[in-house]
């Protein structure tokens, strides 16, 4: 029992102590390891401490590079927006000045109506548009009568101003908003007039032309004593294949013809003479318009034959003189007695030769070889009387001529008639000598001496036929 | 002095004032062609103290021209001690707005509208 008890303390005993050193040696593993962890705890801690020391200052860095890159953005953005802003300002102004420009260029400076180019222009898009509509067109070329005369005499700056009064004439008379009045050249104007036949072109033609009449602006170098314009009427039908081209050469043929018939007139293509049954027509100016001899109360047949020529058709067969004793008593028809017509066909055609005796033969044929100006004929019917004139344009010494032939015809001194005829006339012609007489044929002959230069002298003959 | 121009514009630079003075239309095509005009703004900005740009005469200005000063302006900035005068003129419509934005980007800068 003992030894049984013994072996078993001492088994105990051992086994106690085993445990004992197992407690030990878990204990001393259990504080090694707590060192070893407590250790890497520290290092980690340090490691951190210093991750976090060099986080804050790249956090700083990186603050201070976004704050120099917002900077420079914002920089940029000012930058920007002041080019843009810059950029925006001279669009503007450039924009500003090109409309400037393109008013401008299509702007006569003196006359502030349109110019050429914007007539050109006009005239196109306003075609295009009647023909599309299917109305009429008109167009309107006006000229001032004597214009170049007009300023020799009274300077350019009033040549300006009488410009500026006709435009504002057109102006007033153009209202509608299709029409466009416009300064083609030095005196030339052209109106537009859109859904406008040929009458009532016709009708705004003379109205321009009778405001100037009225008007009144002195102009002393035109035998109207004022200043007078001529105007070329031309109207396009829709169904019509004239262009603008055309339509503009239409007009101005018909001015060119106004001018020939004694200017101060409307001409359009309404024609009383046919030129396939008068061969002489072509001779004495061209065509004659029906609303011209309407509204005028006078007819003005103008030429400038030579001399020459002139003389032959007078002397050799007649028929200008035959022609225009026809048309004459045409105009003015009388009572209709073809007995009176034909009284006062001899009658004219007397005075006409008269005057073509005592012009060519006494008096003009002496300055042939001085004749710096073709002879210019015109033949004037009025309300009661027929007005021949011819003038030629002849240096001092001729005319000093044509005074002695004067004397000679009238054995009256130039100056004296001149100052008798000036108190009997209401012709109000200004020159150097004024001479009438009575010839058999109940004509008045009318010599008139104009000095136009230094050298120059201008020698109209005129015959007055009552009727 | 020391000058620049060609037939449409013309740089004045006053050394001893410190002073640049543009005149004319500037027009120059980008901002590359402005380099030499750049290259005497720089110089008086280095000088340092005291400086003036006198666009009085300056008639036009495209938009590489306002980039160019913008620029300038920005390095004028940051100079040390630079004080910046600019003088423009009433006149002349862009100035009375553009040399004015130029102060967005320079506070101090000095502006006369005459």
């Amino acid at each position: 029992m003992n030894e049984d008890s013994q072996r078993r303390n001492t088994s105990d005993s051992e086994t106690l102590r085993q445990a004992l050193s197992d407690v030990e040696i878990a204990l001393l593993t259990a504080v090694e390891h707590s060192e070893v962890i407590e250790n890497e705890l520290l290092n980690a801690n340090d490691k951190m401490i210093s991750e976090i020391r060099e986080r804050v200052v790249a956090e700083r860095r990186l603050a201070k590079v976004l704050e120099a890159v917002s900077r420079k953005n914002e920089d940029l953005e000012l930058l920007m927006q002041n080019i843009i802003e810059h950029s925006d300002d001279s669009d503007v102004r450039w924009l500003e000045r090109y409309s400037e420009v393109e008013t401008l260029s299509f702007t006569d400076s003196l006359t502030q109506l349109g110019n050429r180019r914007r007539f050109e222009t006009v005239l196109d898009q306003e075609i295009a548009r009647c023909r599309r509509e299917g109305s009429e067109i008109s167009l309107l070329m006006c000229d001032v009568d004597f214009f170049k005369q007009y300023n020799d005499r009274y300077g350019h700056p009033a040549g300006d101003q009488a410009l500026k009064d006709i435009a504002k004439i057109l102006e007033t008379t153009c209202k509608r908003p299709g029409d466009c009045a416009t300064r083609i050249g030095g005196e030339e104007f052209a109106l537009l007039l859109a859904n406008t036949d040929h009458d009532g072109a016709l009708a705004i033609a003379e109205k321009i032309r009778t405001t100037l009449f009225d008007k009144d602006i002195e102009h002393l170098n035109s035998s109207f004593g004022r200043l007078t314009l001529c105007v070329g009427v031309a109207t396009l039908k829709p169904d019509s294949t004239m262009d603008a081209v055309g339509l503009i050469a239409s007009a101005d043929s018909f001015l060119y013809k106004a001018k020939q018939a004694g200017r101060n007139c409307s001409c359009s293509d309404v024609k009383i003479i046919d030129p396939n049954t008068s061969p002489v027509v072509e001779h004495i100016g061209g065509l004659i318009s029906i609303h011209e001899t309407k509204v005028m109360e006078s007819l003005v047949l103008s030429f400038s034959p030579s001399l020459f020529s002139l003389q032959q058709r007078w002397r050799n067969n007649g028929l200008s003189a035959d022609f225009l004793a026809d048309y004459v008593t045409t105009f003015f028809p009388g009572n209709g007695d073809e007995a009176d017509i034909e009284i006062r066909k001899a009658e004219f055609k007397g005075a006409i030769g008269y005057i073509a005796n005592e012009l060519l033969e006494n008096g003009m044929k002496h300055s042939l070889n001085n004749m710096p100006y073709p002879i210019t004929m015109r033949l004037i019917l009025e309300a009661e009387q027929i007005l021949f004139i011819a003038s030629n344009t002849v240096n001092l010494e001729a005319a000093e001529m044509y005074k002695g032939v004067v004397k000679e015809l009238t054995e009256r001194d130039p100056m004296e008639l001149y100052i008798e005829i000036l108190e009997n006339s209401d012709s109000g012609t200004s020159g150097l000598g004024l001479i009438t007489m009575m010839n058999d044929y109940g004509a008045t002959l009318a010599w008139e001496f104009e000095q136009t230069s230094e050298e120059t002298c201008k020698v109209s003959t005129k015959v007055k036929i009552e009727v | 002095m020391i000058k620049l121009s060609d037939e449409n514009y013309e740089l004045a630079f006053d050394e001893a004032a410190n002073i640049v003075k543009l005149n004319g239309v500037l027009r120059l095509n980008g901002v590359a062609e402005y380099q030499p005009i750049t290259d005497f703004l720089m110089k008086a900005c280095d000088a340092g103290g005291q400086m003036t740009l006198n666009l009085q005469g300056l008639e036009f200005l495209n938009s590489s021209g306002i980039a160019t000063f913008s620029k300038f302006i920005l390095h004028a900035r940051g100079c040390d001690g630079l004080k910046l005068n600019v003088v423009g003129s009433k006149s002349i419509p862009w100035q009375g707005k553009s040399l004015v934005n130029l102060r967005r980007l320079m506070p101090a800068l000095e502006l006369e509208l005459i």
